[in-house]
């Protein structure tokens, strides 16, 4: 019995028999993308500010919030990459009464690839962005303009706030 | 003959082409603080009372303690910036700078009050017991807890004097102190 | 990119106050002194009666001379006080009558020596003779604050210029007695 080997083949270039014919070219586009991202690799730090009142009077010390920094880095990754700060402000859970303050706002600043960005915890969301472009390094997060809202005695306690920096890849 | 050259290209498997990524990358920086609890009581206003004489120089109390009139202090802008804080009075009599003891019908002592207001609700007062001798002249006192953080000019009024059993008083310069301690509601004698 | 150094804990421990002192940060303390002043003062106490010694008459009728039983019961001066050490005197001056100014003729006196003390005081009565040339008794001192009640007492009456003499007659023979408490530095 005769068999019948059949092949199914894909379709497939023949070429041609080496005859003396003309060459022909075939082009395999390829094609390929990279997102533009941002990334943080160190993506946390904490400054410690210790005792933030004036031991003569009572009231915020100023100086120990204001030129405080820490420093992040990550990178982006595209020309249009921006970046924006939003700061929240310190507070203690112990109500503030009459000539009391429990709250210390602030102005932080961030800066990347010598671009910068700021925020003030006076007023709520993030601030303005920046285009900080395509960069890999430090992002140097530094508090000033530091405050208390009536210039009053500091409420005793343990105080937190933090800034955020985000950094989107285009805007 | 013919040759089949077979070229089996296989169909490259492309991934669909991402659209463009919008992922925002977030750094956060920490802050913390703190602010020691503290209390400072504001500077007497007067630091030093002086009754001038206290006996009388004629009339049937002649030698005796006069009528004193009260004596206010103010200690402006206490504060405590914590709450469960309480005003502490100790009173110590006055006494004779002349420590021999008094004769029969004579005092070395005269006591009185010193009542701590406007900080909590109520008061903090010492009444002083010395005897006619000068012996056991202090007393304390302890007022109720404020349960707030609290800024308050403090008064202390000093009344009530009087000398043991009336008696009459040892010619002399007689002094005594009055302490007001601010602090902890839970602070030990 | 440099890195700023964050402070250093000496920064923190400045503001911690007197933390190496006994009192807390959370605990303040102030002193009010409280001074006043008694001065040295007596009081001479209250004449319980009358302020005079009544001797009546002062002779023997049937011999015109002094009466050998003078007598006048003592007074008291309630409640006399010094608030420190103090001094007790007593000065009297004669019985001298008081119509018959003139120098009374020979044999007869217009006067009566007596001694006056103040007692109860001191642990020696102060005592004052009127014809005595000197009265070192006259002042006794105390050496404390002192409260009670002083006695003052006349007797040893005597003729001014003696006994023998007839006194001249006169309705009023007066003398005083007077008792001084000092206070004493």
């Amino acid at each position: 019995m005769r068999k019948s080997l059949i092949i199914a083949a894909l379709p497939a270039v023949l070429a041609a028999s080496p005859a003396l014919a003309q060459s022909a070219t075939g082009t395999v586009d390829i094609t390929g993308s990279v997102a533009g991202r941002c990334m943080f690799t160190l993506p946390n730090k904490t400054i410690s500010l210790g005792e933030i009142s004036l031991a003569s009077n009572g009231k915020l010390d100023v100086s120990k919030v204001n030129g405080r920094n820490e420093t992040l880095t990550g990178w982006c990754n595209n020309t249009a990459a921006s970046m924006t700060v939003t700061s929240t402000q310190l507070t203690t859970p112990t109500a503030a009464t009459t000539g009391f303050d429990n709250r210390v706002d602030y102005t932080a600043t961030a800066t990347a690839n010598s671009v910068s960005a700021t925020d003030t915890s006076l007023t709520a969301g993030a601030g303005s962005g920046s285009t900080v472009g395509q960069f890999s390094g430090d992002i140097l997060v530094t508090l000033s303009a530091a405050s208390s809202p009536t210039n009053g005695l500091m409420v005793a306690g343990s105080y937190t706030g933090n800034v955020q920096v985000t950094l989107t890849p285009s805007t | 003959m013919k040759r089949l050259v077979s070229l089996a290209i296989l169909a490259l498997a492309l991934p669909a082409a991402p659209a463009l990524a919008q992922d925002s990358a977030t750094g956060t920086v920490g802050i913390d603080g703190r602010v020691t609890p503290v209390c400072i009581l504001g500077d007497p206003d007067p630091a030093l009372v002086d009754l001038g004489q206290i006996s009388e120089s004629s009339g049937p109390r002649t030698c005796k303690i006069r009528t004193i009139s009260p004596q206010v202090v103010r200690l402006p802008a206490s504060f405590c910036n914590f709450a469960g804080s309480v005003v502490r009075v100790s009173t110590t009599a006055l006494t004779s700078s002349d420590t021999t003891a008094p004769q029969p019908g004579f005092s070395r002592a005269v006591n009185y009050t010193a009542t701590a207001t406007n900080w909590a609700a109520g008061s903090s007062a010492a009444t002083s017991a010395a005897l006619r001798d000068g012996t056991s002249p202090t007393a304390s006192g302890l007022g109720s807890t404020q349960p707030l953080p609290r800024i308050a000019d403090i008064t202390v009024t000093l009344t009530n004097f009087t000398t043991p059993g009336d008696l009459i008083l040892v010619a002399g310069n007689y002094s005594g102190t009055v302490v007001v301690t601010l602090g902890p509601a839970a602070v030990p004698d | 990119m440099i890195k700023r150094l964050t402070l250093s804990l000496a920064a923190l421990a400045l503001a911690l106050p007197g933390a190496a002192l006994a009192q807390q940060a959370d605990t303040s303390t102030k002193h009010v002194g409280v001074i006043g002043t008694v001065p040295q003062m007596c009081f001479g106490g209250t004449l319980n009666g009358s302020d005079t010694f009544d001797l009546g008459i002062l002779i023997d009728t049937t011999t015109g001379q002094l009466r050998s039983d003078l007598n006048a019961s003592p007074k008291i001066l309630v409640g006399s006080m010094c608030t420190s050490r103090s001094t007790i005197t007593v000065t009297a001056t004669p019985l001298t009558a008081q119509g018959f100014t003139v120098a009374p003729p020979t044999g007869f006196s217009s006067a009566v020596d007596y001694t006056a003390t103040a007692s109860g005081w001191t642990a020696t009565p102060a005592s004052y003779n009127t014809a005595a040339a000197a009265n070192a008794a006259a002042t006794q001192g105390r050496a404390t604050a002192f409260t009670g009640d002083i006695t003052v007492a006349i007797s040893d009456f005597a003729t001014t210029g003696g006994n023998a003499l007839r006194l001249v007659a006169d309705e009023d023979y007066r003398g005083l007695v007077t008792v001084t408490l000092a206070a004493v530095n």
